[in-house]
């Protein structure tokens, strides 16, 4: 039987660290895959290997599952995250309900468990943890986590409605649907992905954004991001796709396309 | 587009060939200036004010504005092999082609919004005439 993976054990591997704490967040069920202090006692669903069969059990459990199907009444639970997976500290039933009940999305409270020996890894959560901090934004997430500080001055500068004053999470909240959103909308549909596959769309949009900034102290201000795309495809030879520039469809074209007499 | 595309191209190369630093932060600034340029015409077209022209308009343009005076590339491909004098003197050569050319279209212009677009980048690329002139002076050249 198949047992969740113990706390312990995987930080080890992993050799010294040190921790950041996260706060809450919304972090989903299938990357809960461990447990820090009920090592060897749970089943890859939570369940007690050896389960208790006594009726106070049973009630806690039904309990459980009751809360989970009305999906917020769960309280959050507590948990590291260490290389991308979660293990519970406080919540191991909690956790066992949702997977029962099939549910995607737990709240939590979780803390960052970082190796001493990464330093970039350090550096990219310390920046990553001050752009949350100070935007409101947790979702928002990078494969290079250095590209927080781009996003960070993407906010601060970014100008809302002529008059609007926005506190600083309003801006970044502003930011995020009228200018981020409809950014990675476009990024999305260029050529980009297909040029930088290991990249998020968030990655390729600071790829952008930094480049602006590299080459002129950042993009123009009465530019669309449709047309800083356009020059930043252009300066890296990055060209669009169109279907007629392939030989065969060239050809089909050709003979489908109706003749013009040149006669005057 | 084009001529700012080319430009672009061309300093951005140059700016990897020539070895002072100075020169170099020069000719990547004058690389962003072209680019934003391109963005200019960019937007422009993109809200529909302005037709892309293909390479066989600009050149008809350019011959009825006496524009087309030297043969050969317009850009030369290769600045590896170029002295930096040599650099700075296809610039100045190009820049006051493309003040020129800018000038002949805003005196063209039918709509008074190209006119003023026209005239903004005709201005900005007299101050590339000035820059480009000032390092070819610096560099030993005439900025005849």
């Amino acid at each position: 039987m198949k047992r969740v993976k113990c706390f312990a054990e995987e930080a080890a591997r992993l050799g010294n660290y040190t921790t950041l704490d996260a706060g809450p967040r919304v972090i989903e069920l299938r990357r809960v895959i461990g447990t820090v202090n009920k090592c060897g006692q749970l089943d890859r669903d939570f369940r007690l290997i050896r389960r208790r069969r006594d009726r106070r059990e049973r009630f806690r459990r039904m309990q459980l599952d009751n809360a989970a199907l009305h999906l917020t009444s769960l309280p959050p639970i507590d948990v590291y995250l260490l290389a991308g997976e979660y293990y519970v500290i406080d919540g191991n039933r909690r956790v066992a309900a949702a997977k029962r009940q099939g549910l995607e999305y737990l709240d939590a409270h979780v803390v960052e468990c970082l190796p001493l020996a990464d330093r970039e890894e350090l550096q990219g959560a310390v920046i990553r943890r001050r752009f949350e901090q100070e935007t409101g934004l947790k979702s928002l997430a990078l494969s290079f986590e250095r590209g927080y500080t781009t996003l960070l001055q993407e906010v601060t500068e970014y100008a809302p409605e002529e008059g609007e004053v926005l506190a600083v999470q309003d801006r970044a909240r502003a930011w995020y649907s009228r200018a981020f959103l409809p950014a990675c909308e476009l990024i999305r549909r260029s050529p980009l992905p297909a040029a930088f596959p290991r990249g998020r769309e968030a990655d390729l949009y600071v790829m952008v954004a930094r480049f602006y900034r590299d080459l002129m102290g950042g993009p123009p201000k009465d530019v669309s991001f449709e047309s800083l795309l356009s020059g930043f495809l252009f300066a890296r030879g990055i060209r669009r796709r169109r279907l007629l520039r392939r030989p065969a469809m060239r050809l089909l074209y050709r003979f489908l396309a109706p003749r013009v007499s040149k006669a005057p | 587009m084009r001529r700012e595309e080319k430009a672009y191209r061309f300093y951005e190369s140059a700016s990897k060939a020539v070895r002072q630093p100075e020169s170099a932060e020069l000719l990547r600034k004058l690389c962003a200036e072209e680019l934003r340029h391109r963005l200019k015409l960019e937007e422009l077209q993109g809200k529909g004010e302005l037709e892309p022209a293909g390479q066989e308009e600009v050149e008809v343009e350019e011959a009825q504005a006496g524009l087309l005076a030297e043969p050969g590339p317009e850009w030369p491909p290769a600045p590896e092999v170029l002295e930096p004098r040599d650099i700075w003197a296809i610039a100045l050569r190009k820049e006051r082609r493309a003040r020129d050319y800018y000038r002949v279209l805003s005196a063209r212009a039918p709509v008074a919004a190209f006119r003023e677009v026209f005239v903004y980048l005709s201005s900005e690329e007299q101050r590339h005439v000035d820059w480009v002139r000032a390092e070819l002076e610096a560099a030993g050249g005439t900025g005849e």
